[in-house]
Parts: structure tokens; C-alpha cells; sequence
């Protein structure tokens, strides 16, 4: 079964996060070995997240994948202010 | 160029309607401590900072908060939607909703509108990081009033998440700063 949209979206945004905060730390902390794989990590997570989450709730973003032929999912599926 | 996502940066749930702290909170939207004024400030000051990290920190700082105008922007709208119009008359959203209805606009608790002089740009990466610093402070009392008057737990979350961005933006822009004098010095050498 998939996973519901509501925890999807919950994973997106603690993975998003990481990326955010591990992105701007690094930008003054250019040298962390650890953040630099911890932020590669949490990269590849953020992907496969995106992907799953664009193919049963539509796309988060430009770029995802349409997952319907025939419905531009885009126009159809619910913004943040509304979910 | 910017990639829109359809997410909120942290999850936004209000308790029920209330206009009157709706109308409190347009300070962080279209106030001189708002998001608004955080995303525009720093997205302007990047072109002319020195180093490609000054330039990194502020792109992403300012796309950061743009994300947190949409949090602000989203507790706005859930907390005037269901409102009736009895409840607006008798809030201070009163005033607002003549001129927008439940429209967003750019304006502070007390309906002024927002302006660029509550910005800066100085060509002058010190001068800009400093402003920066203080801005990030002013964000975070403006959160912490914001706190204390309302006792809604989502809405608190909320706020809560967005201080704690205030105090670690702070903390990154002072590294910034730190490194930069440091540059300087071994110039001046």
C-alpha cells in the first residue's frame, strides 16, 4: 500500500529541511566533511521522496513527473494553503 | 531562477478563526520585520557581496524566507477563512478587510503598508551583514510579542519554528561577517 500523502508530505518536509539548514550552514562551514555527506544523504532521500510523492499525489514541483496521460495534475491537485 | 514547490516549508494548523490575530500577524507579512522585507532585503544585497559564500548564504537565506511568507501567509488565510462577519466587525481585522476583504496584502498589524524603506542596500558587505544581523533580532522579538499574545498551540508551533529560523539566520549571518573581517585583515597586512 502506498504511504499516505499526509506522511509523504511530513517525510518531504523533514528531509526538505535538512537540505535548507545543513545548505546554509555549509555556506559558511565549507569544510565539513560530515555535513557534506550528511547533506549527499539527505540529497538522494529528498529525490526518491519527491518521486513517490509525484507519482500517487502529483507533482510537488516543475520538473516531476506527470504520472497521469491524460490530466495535468499541476491544476487539479490541492496548494499548501488548502490542504 | 527560482522552482516553486507545492509544500509549506512546516506544517501550519490553526484551532478555529480569528481575525483579530490574523490582522496581529500581517506584522510578519508586510511589516518592517516581515518576511517580505527579510526575502526582499537579502535577495537584493547579493549581487554586490564579495565572495561567492556571501552570495550563497544570501540566496538561500532569501529563498528560505520566502517560504516563511507562505507559512505567514497560510496562517492569515486559516484564520479568516471560516471567520464570520461578526466576528471580523468586532476584530481589529475590521479596517483590512474594507480594503482587501480576505484577500492577502502587504501591511502591518496596523494596516500600513508596506514600503522599501524598510530595507537597505549599501555596496558595502559589512554595512549589509550588519543590517542583516539586526534584522534577523527584530524578526525574533517580533515573534516572541506575536507568541505571547495569542494562546492557539498550532499557531505557537508555528512561530515557535519561525523564531528559531531568526536565531540561526543570526548566527549565519555573523559567521559570514566574522570571515569576511578576517579576509580583510590578512589584506591589510
Amino acid at each position: 500500500m502506498a504511504t499516505s500523502k499526509e506522511n509523504l508530505m511530513h517525510q518531504l518536509q523533514q528531509v526538505g529541511f535538512t537540505l535548507v539548514d545543513l545548505g546554509e550552514y555549509m555556506d559558511t562551514h565549507p569544510d565539513d566533511e560530515f555535513a557534506i555527506r550528511r547533506y549527499n544523504q539527505a540529497a538522494e532521500a529528498y529525490r526518491a521522496l519527491k518521486a513517490e510523492y509525484a507519482e500517487n499525489y502529483g507533482p510537488l514541483s516543475l520538473g516531476c513527473e506527470n504520472s497521469s496521460d491524460d490530466e495535468w495534475l499541476w491544476a487539479t491537485t490541492d496548494f499548501p494553503w488548502d490542504m | 531562477m527560482w522552482v516553486y514547490e507545492k509544500k509549506l516549508q512546516y506544517p501550519v494548523t490553526v484551532r478555529e478563526p480569528d481575525p483579530r490575530l490574523a490582522q496581529l500577524l500581517m506584522s510578519q507579512y508586510g511589516g518592517p520585520d516581515g518576511e517580505l522585507a527579510a526575502a526582499l532585503r537579502y535577495q537584493t544585497q547579493r549581487y554586490t557581496m564579495p565572495t561567492n559564500a556571501t552570495k550563497g548564504l544570501l540566496t538561500d537565506i532569501a529563498t528560505e524566507e520566502m517560504a516563511h511568507l507562505e507559512m505567514i501567509a497560510t496562517l492569515i488565510y486559516k484564520l479568516t477563512k471560516g471567520a464570520d462577519l461578526d466576528e471580523v466587525l468586532g476584530s481589529v481585522f475590521a479596517g483590512t478587510y474594507v480594503d482587501h476583504g480576505k484577500g492577502l496584502f502587504y501591511v502591518d498589524a496596523t494596516g500600513n503598508p508596506f514600503t522599501a524603506t524598510y530595507i537597505q542596500c549599501k555596496d558595502d558587505p559589512i554595512a549589509d551583514l550588519v543590517e542583516d544581523m539586526a534584522a534577523e533580532q527584530k524578526a525574533r522579538a517580533t515573534y516572541n510579542h506575536l507568541i505571547d499574545l495569542t494562546d492557539d498551540p498550532g499557531v505557537i508551533d508555528t512561530l515557535r519554528f519561525l523564531r528559531e529560523r531568526e536565531i540561526v539566520h543570526f548566527q549565519r549571518f555573523g559567521e559570514a561577517l566574522d570571515t569576511l573581517q578576517q579576509q580583510y585583515a590578512c589584506r591589510n597586512q
